[in-house]
Order: structure tokens, then sequence, then C-alpha cells
């Protein structure tokens, strides 16, 4: 990852920290250093920058009012210590807050939830299919088509109500790459549609007609999953 | 490489955990510390103290406070922390200037702290 940022600070030492923090990451590259507003926001509608690290309280208008005159959106980090601007932080999509004075550790760890969020962004926009390999040739599903996955070795079988898939991957890798709101992991072996499930009695789900079987281990996350009224 | 002694208001283990103990680094902050306004936002702590301004307080308080986290002055960050509360809280302005007063002599003595480790630093280096 190598992105781009703008430092938007009236506390010095603050800026300083922030700049010594990007240089040891090897992957921020900062643009420039302001300490107002007005400044900031000239900047940033001239150039895009992917990242800002934002005080909020600082002499004239706050860092929110910043973010309501860039034209587009870029990712924010909140460099401020009061709790009270958390309803905003989160109108306002903001990345993390960083408590002053922050260590390198956190301030990683703010950077890691920018492209942990960068994956999520890339991951809702194709959420609602896969692309599977089969008999040679990639082949898409439609998450809402497929009733359950199942274990065969080295190899899956993807169950829809009118046809089946056989293809060379592993539940514990698909259990990493589709969507979490949709499938769930309920046994070794198993990965199922929950918008599929008809009922559940004892330790099995069914599915289409099919009794699924539900580990000991699993039992318990299938049951939170479950809108039990 | 020598242990520095830090001056005893100045908590090392913060300078230790922010700056791994890279002295050109700490030297870079403290120098940071004390030549962007500090003398400034004194000035106006004593302002709006006499003026009776308790937001313009808590506004320069504020700000001032994590600037002295970053050097390890961490009581007085404390006490930055408690007199923003108290400048919020509606007390009277009798029991405020008392205790601004002892901000501000604690923000001086943290001043002076800097200072003098600023140049011992200095000195150790040019050796």
């Amino acid at each position: 990852m190598s992105i781009n940022c703008v430092i938007v600070e009236d506390l010095a030492v603050a800026a300083e920290y922030l700049k010594n923090c990007c240089e040891k990451s090897g992957d921020i590259e900062v643009l420039g250093h302001y300490t107002n507003v007005n400044d900031a926001a000239n900047f940033l509608n001239n150039h895009r920058v992917d990242l800002i690290f934002l005080d909020v309280e600082m002499p004239g208008d706050d860092g929110f009012k910043l973010l309501d005159r860039i034209l587009y959106s870029p990712k924010v980090i909140l460099t401020t210590s009061k709790t009270e601007y958390a309803y905003n932080a989160f109108e306002y999509h903001v990345t993390d807050f960083l408590k002053k004075p922050f260590t390198y550790q956190r301030f990683q760890e703010a950077i890691g939830k920018l492209a942990f969020s960068e994956d999520n962004r890339k991951k809702e926009s194709n959420d609602d299919h896969i692309y599977i390999k089969t008999d040679g040739k990639l082949v898409r599903l439609n998450n809402e088509d497929i009733l359950y996955i199942e274990s065969m070795g080295d190899y899956v079988k993807f169950v829809l109500a009118d046809r089946k898939y056989i293809s060379h991957n592993t539940i514990k890798n698909l259990e990493e790459k589709i969507n979490p709101a949709i499938f769930l992991k309920i046994h070794r072996s198993y990965i199922v549609n929950m918008k599929k499930v008809q009922n559940i009695k004892d330790n099995t789900v069914v599915i289409n007609g099919l009794d699924l079987p539900i580990s000991k281990a699993n039992r318990a996350e299938v049951l939170k999953r479950l809108n039990v009224i | 490489m020598e242990q520095f002694r830090y001056n005893e208001l100045i908590d090392p283990a913060i300078l230790s955990t922010l700056y791994e103990n890279d002295r050109a680094f700490i030297q870079k902050i403290f120098r940071s510390f004390l030549d962007n306004g500090l003398d400034e936002d004194l000035r106006q702590i004593e302002s709006c103290l006499a003026l009776g301004d308790t937001q313009g307080l808590r506004k320069v308080i504020h700000k001032l406070k994590p600037a002295f986290g970053f050097v390890g002055l961490t009581s007085i960050e404390e006490q930055c922390r408690e007199m923003e509360l108290l400048c919020v809280s509606g007390s009277s302005l009798n029991h405020l200037t008392e205790k601004i007063n002892d901000l501000l002599n604690a923000l001086r003595a943290g001043k002076k702290a800097i200072e003098e480790d600023l140049q011992r630093l200095i000195l150790i280096h040019k050796t």
C-alpha cells in the first residue's frame, strides 16, 4: 500500500510526530501540513489526496468543517482525544481516532484499518456473486442461488437448487472469501447459505429438504445468526 | 550508549514508548515544543483568566494538554485535563483563579525542565 496524506493539525509537536510516523512506515508520503481549515481546504481542493490526519479543535473552523468543504472524500483519521466527537466521526465515515499522544504501534493500527476498509469496499462492490473454476472455465454463481457448499477433500461441491459444481478448493479458503453476511460455516465440511435455511432441529440444518450437520464448535454461532423471536 | 537521566518531572517511560529512545528525535520534539507558541499560549491563559473567559481558557488548555504529553510531562498533562473539566463545570472564578495559577506554575516548571534537558541533550550529542 502506498498512500499520500495531508496533516491538518495546529499542535506543532503532534504534526512533527505524525510526520515521523509516516516516514517510518515507508508507505505514506506527507504532501503538506496545515494548521487551519482554510489553508487545508485550498490545498485539498487542488490536489487529490488519499488520507487526511485531522485535528478537530483548531483556531477558526473545526476539522469537520474542512470535510464539508472538500469536493471529494479522502479517508480521514482524527487526531483528537475527545470522545464527544464520536457521533460526528461516525457521520463523516472517519476511519479511526488517534488520541494524542499516541504510540507508533497505535498509528500502525489506524493505518491497518485503512487497508481493511479498502478491502471491504472492494469486497462489497462484488459481494453478490462469486466466480468458481470448474471444468476448465470460470463460472459465475450468484450468492442467492447457492444452497450450500460441501467439502470433498481437496475439492468442494457448490450445491444449487437445480445443479451442482465441483471445484478445486477448500472450505477453509472459501470461508475467508465468501460474503459472511450470507454464508456461515456450520461444520468443518459445510458452509450454508443462511437465507436458505428452512428449519433447524437438534444438530441439523434443513436446506431444500436435505439434513446438514451442525458441529458442536459451530452451534453457538449458528444460533446467534438466527432471528429467533 | 550511556543512559540519559531526564528531569524528574519527565516520565522517561513515555519517551521510550513514543520515541524508542531516539535522542535526535527527542531533541527535535523538545525543540518543536518550545519554539511553537508555548509562551504565547501561557500569556493567553493569563489574559483569559484576567477576563474571566473560561471558554477561552478551556480552548488553550485543551491545545496545550497533548503537547505536554508528547514531551513526557504526564503529570502536567493530567493537570490540564482536570482544568479543562473545571472550566466547563461552572466553578467560581475565585476557585478557578487559584487552580489556574497552580497550573501556570506547573506549565512553567515543565517548560523549564524541557529547556534544560534539551540543552543537556545537545551537549551530549556534541561530545
